[in-house]
């Protein structure tokens, strides 16, 4: 008999509010895309956070609310996402 | 176009808006006619591949969706065999319950029951009882198929039930033959 075992986890995220309306932080600690291709051995794209900043960035455009991108590790996908009020942030 | 996710809260809405205009056997005719025209890629996948062809439709789907599970597949050369799943939470009830501007369908798990069962039969594959916690995202199932399909099906299967356990490490996927 031949046997397969598939177990997948979801991305360890938490999405935080604080008790500032104006605020959203999403933390992600294991990026489950990056953890795929780094199992599968194949490099990481240069600049493969942009997926996640610049669209962001481009969401946010024309509105009164901006993306901050930081903590970008490409070993685990970690990030910290911001969203804040443009007005909140001065 | 929308995602796969953004999908969900649609699909359940549609599920309330249809009761609520005609009835629950209303829904379960819905998902029936879903069974019966839109489930072709699976269709195809059986057809081919047997049972083998069910573990790689949900490879691909769950995968697809970042579902939470272990999924196991036990698959003789003859074509026969059995799959489990847990789904520790199911990225579609799961996607719900984390909505609070409206509340998802009552029996929106039931659509899982409709679905897909009948056509697995159609193909001598059977559907285990189901454990099922709606609330928590998440349930359990077995699938079998005792009686051999058509040789040719076993053999087509049974090869890429080979060439997985060749990827499976790099897929991140536990493999044996015993």
């Amino acid at each position: 008999m031949l046997n397969l075992r598939m177990d997948r986890r979801t991305s360890d995220v938490t999405i935080e509010r604080t008790e500032n309306p104006d605020e959203l932080s999403i933390t992600a600690r294991v990026c489950p895309a990056v953890e795929h291709i780094r199992k599968l051995s194949t490099p990481l794209a240069p600049n493969y956070e942009w997926i996640t900043s610049v669209v962001h960035e481009t969401i946010c455009e024309d509105t009164p609310w901006r993306a901050e991108f930081s903590n970008w590790d490409p070993q685990t996908g970690a990030c910290i996402q911001h969203f804040v009020r443009k007005e909140a942030a001065k | 176009m929308i995602s796969c996710t953004e999908f969900i809260p649609s699909y359940s809405l549609l599920f309330t808006w249809l009761e609520e205009k005609v009835d629950y056997d209303e829904v379960v005719r819905y998902w029936e006619y879903i069974s019966g025209s839109g489930l072709k890629k699976l269709e195809a996948a059986i057809k081919e591949k047997g049972l083998f062809g069910c573990w790689e439709y949900w490879k691909h789907t769950l995968n697809e969706e970042a579902a939470d599970f272990v999924r196991e597949m036990h698959l003789n050369e003859d074509g026969t065999g059995y799959m489990i799943s847990h789904m520790r939470y199911c990225p579609s009830m799961g996607r719900l319950l984390e909505f609070d501007h409206f509340a998802p369908y009552h029996a929106y798990c039931e659509h899982c029951n409709v679905l897909y069962p009948p056509l697995l039969e159609k193909y001598g594959i059977r559907e285990g009882p189901r454990k099922l916690n709606a609330q928590r995202a998440t349930c359990a199932s077995s699938r079998r198929m005792d009686e051999p399909p058509a040789p040719e099906i076993a053999a087509a299967g049974w090869q890429a039930a080979l060439k997985e356990l060749e990827n499976a490490e790099a897929e991140g996927i536990t493999a044996w033959i015993d």
